[in-house]
């Protein structure tokens, strides 16, 4: 906090009795920066990732928490009371979304929150940061970009690694060659081995349905996904083995590596076209095994994931890097020419200037595009057309059913 | 038939509960052959589905069940013949045996992923039923435009219940239909904040500009995350009409936008006109 912002608080007849924060739209107006504010901030979604992911949004941003929001009321007054007894709680975001005393909000709540609520706090003129991954299907991912293009609020999705990636000289060099697209067609191909932690996020099907405990509301709970027999894996980090709220181990760890090799493969604003997996019939409620997904992109460039956890291990092509020795001379002499690409804004730095995130919807939502449609090819037990601009399968009406799931009423994007 | 031979293969809970001693070779051969016959093996696995908190267990039906309604598209295409819509009659069929509530629900939503026109009715039954009626909806949704009417036919019967007025009047307004402007009004004034809000998501859906003097009347009754929402499809609603008529929405937001917390919206207001 800036003595300046002190000084207005000590002149402030509001803040006569307690010390208050003063909304930000009070000082400077929403989407005005002052030279020195404070700025209110929330987390919704109290549990396992909450704090972390809460701390990562107020770094460098001179903030006081005076929201936080949770179903289960436990977790939410606890974590009030840890971090400032004064913030209000809340058991529904959208009474935490009418507190004009809050600026930014830090989105943790299990993935088939992610964009609703991210949307809503767009909607209500709050900044976001919102947990990986972004979002449980691809529609919503579009719906995000929307709302937060047509409200111009700050989102970032909550891994960090294309910040660092954006910072060598490796990996800026590779981003010019693929923007540039003179490398066609791509003989790039990335290959991600193991890490996506299948057995770690395998669910467990046929468990006999539990009474949820009276401080949860099992009902808001599942939201806009299908409403079930409540059992204890359904809640807590275990909420990743199931279909209705998350896609497995490559949705928990996949935005994490994918959201920084997008970045340095200039596909931030594109998808794959096509997408073959190797794996056995998936469970209709659990996610479970499988052995590798190759995903291609128009130019040729391919991603892969060799799961190393089960089945056999991925063969068809070998890791090759994109480099400059791929090019003609005449073109390499282009790629030197150009300029570094414009360097990523942290959170802090976008809210601060009103100019977009380093990880911000667009990027967030294509990494996320990437797990989804691996874990189609994967239930669906077919090899995948995708059509980036439509983000729509190709021939395919079945499929395009997983790409804009109906949600439960009230809920829709 | 007996269909055991087509279930052995799929794994019961291994080590820690979770399906990791799952066969690819053994299951793939089992789906191969069940699907020459879908019709009936689907027919029975039907039968083998638990209540979920039955005793006994249906883990490997559920597995192969769904595998057949993801898969049977790919099937059809192949052959060219119509054996997705025999698969679906027969899980439609279904829906009207003697099952529990929650075996329904799952065959449902086998069908919001393989059903087409020919199972609509026998899911439109469900929208007046209590506990399964979201199941229903959510497929009906993903069926598309072909089911609108069976959320046009449960509306009067619904009126009285909520939380189903509010399950119809949502598939209504997802798929935009524009026969139930009606409807949408209707909704406006309504007690209850969702249905409300419903009703004003409806006419942002259908965007038809007669109806924008209604829709901005009830707009500015909102209060509190209702006034947010209600903004939201103000805006949405201004980019799907006319210049002219989209020019009395950012007006309307510019003169009862006025909180110092609503600044944001006067200035997308401002830059839209």
């Amino acid at each position: 906090m800036k003595s300046n912002r002190r000084k207005f608080l000590k002149t402030s007849a509001a803040s006569a009795a307690s010390f208050q924060i003063v909304p930000r739209h009070v000082i400077g107006g929403q989407g005005h920066t002052p030279p020195s504010e404070t700025y209110g901030a929330a987390l919704i979604g109290c549990g396992g990732r909450g704090p972390g992911t809460y701390e990562g949004m107020v770094r460098d941003l001179p903030s006081k928490l005076v929201a936080a929001c949770d179903v289960q009321k436990p977790r939410v007054d606890g974590y009030i009371k840890r971090k400032n007894p004064e913030a209000k709680a809340y058991n529904d975001f959208r009474k935490l979304l009418e507190n004009p005393d809050v600026d930014l909000v830090a989105i943790a709540t299990p993935p088939h929150w992610h964009a609703l609520i991210s949307i809503a706090a767009a909607e209500a003129g709050k900044d976001v940061l919102c947990e990986k991954p972004m979002t449980r299907f691809i529609a919503e991912g579009r719906a995000v970009c929307e709302a937060f293009e047509r409200y111009k609020r700050i989102f970032q999705i909550g891994t960090f690694g294309r910040f660092g990636a954006s910072r060598s000289s490796t990996s800026r060099t590779i981003h010019k060659i693929m923007r540039s697209g003179l490398l066609d067609p791509n003989p790039g191909v990335h290959i991600k081995k193991g890490g996506l932690k299948l057995h770690n996020w395998s669910g467990k099907p046929g468990l006999k349905p539990q009474i949820p405990s009276a401080d949860l509301d099992w009902d808001f709970y599942c939201g806009p996904s299908p409403f079930k027999p409540y059992v204890q894996p359904r809640v807590g980090g275990t909420h990743r083995n199931y279909w209705d709220y998350e896609g497995g181990g490559m949705c928990d760890m996949g935005q994490h590596h994918f959201d920084p090799q997008q970045w340095i493969y200039g596909k931030d604003d594109t998808s794959p076209v096509t997408i073959e997996a190797f794996a056995p019939p998936s469970h209709p409620d659990v996610t479970g095994m499988w052995a590798w997904v190759e995903l291609t992109y128009a130019d040729g460039f391919t991603i892969v994931m060799d799961s190393k956890e089960w089945g056999p291990g991925y063969d068809r092509k070998a890791s090759k890097q994109v480099s400059l020795s791929q090019l003609s001379e005449e073109d390499q002499d282009k790629i030197k020419a150009m300029p570094d690409p414009a360097p990523l804004l942290t959170f802090a730095e976008a809210v601060k200037q009103r100019k977009q995130a380093g990880g911000h919807p667009e990027a967030a939502h294509r990494a996320a595009c990437i797990l989804h449609l691996a874990n189609l090819a994967i239930r669906l037990g077919r090899k995948l057309q995708y059509d980036p601009e439509k983000e729509q399968f190709v021939g395919d009406e079945e499929a395009n059913r997983f790409v804009n799931v109906p949600m439960r009423s009230p809920w829709h994007l | 038939m007996d269909i055991q031979p087509y279930l052995d293969p799929f794994p019961l809970p291994a080590k820690r509960g979770i399906l990791s001693d799952i066969n690819k070779e053994k299951t793939e051969k089992a789906v191969q052959e069940a699907m020459k016959d879908p019709e009936a093996v689907a027919s029975l696995l039907v039968k083998r589905l638990l209540d979920p908190g039955a005793e006994g267990n249906d883990i490997q039906a559920r597995h192969l069940l769904h595998t057949m309604a993801v898969r049977i598209p790919n099937y059809d295409r192949k052959v060219n013949g119509n054996k997705r819509v025999k698969f679906s009659l027969v899980l439609a069929k279904s829906l009207s045996g003697n099952y529990p509530d929650r075996v329904k629900a799952f065959v449902i939503r086998q069908l919001q992923i393989c059903g087409g026109e020919e199972v609509v009715p026998a899911i439109g039954a469900f929208l007046i039923v209590e506990g399964i009626a979201d199941d229903a909806a959510q497929a009906l949704i993903a069926i598309g435009k072909v089911s609108v009417e069976q959320f046009r036919k449960a509306l009067p019967e619904v009126k009285n219940n909520s939380i189903l007025y509010r399950n119809v009047l949502h598939g209504l307004a997802e798929l935009a239909d524009d026969s139930s402007k009606e409807s949408f009004l209707e909704a406006l004034v309504n007690e209850d904040d969702e249905c409300r809000l419903l009703g004003l998501w409806g006419l942002t859906q259908i965007g038809d500009s007669s109806t924008l003097e209604s829709f901005l009347k009830a707009d500015q009754k909102e209060k509190g995350f209702s006034r947010i929402k209600a903004a939201s499809y103000c805006l949405k609603f201004a980019e799907k009409i006319q210049k002219k008529d989209a020019a009395k929405i950012y007006r309307h937001l510019q003169k009862t936008r006025t909180l110092p917390e609503e600044k944001y919206l006067q200035q997308i207001a401002v830059s839209a006109l």
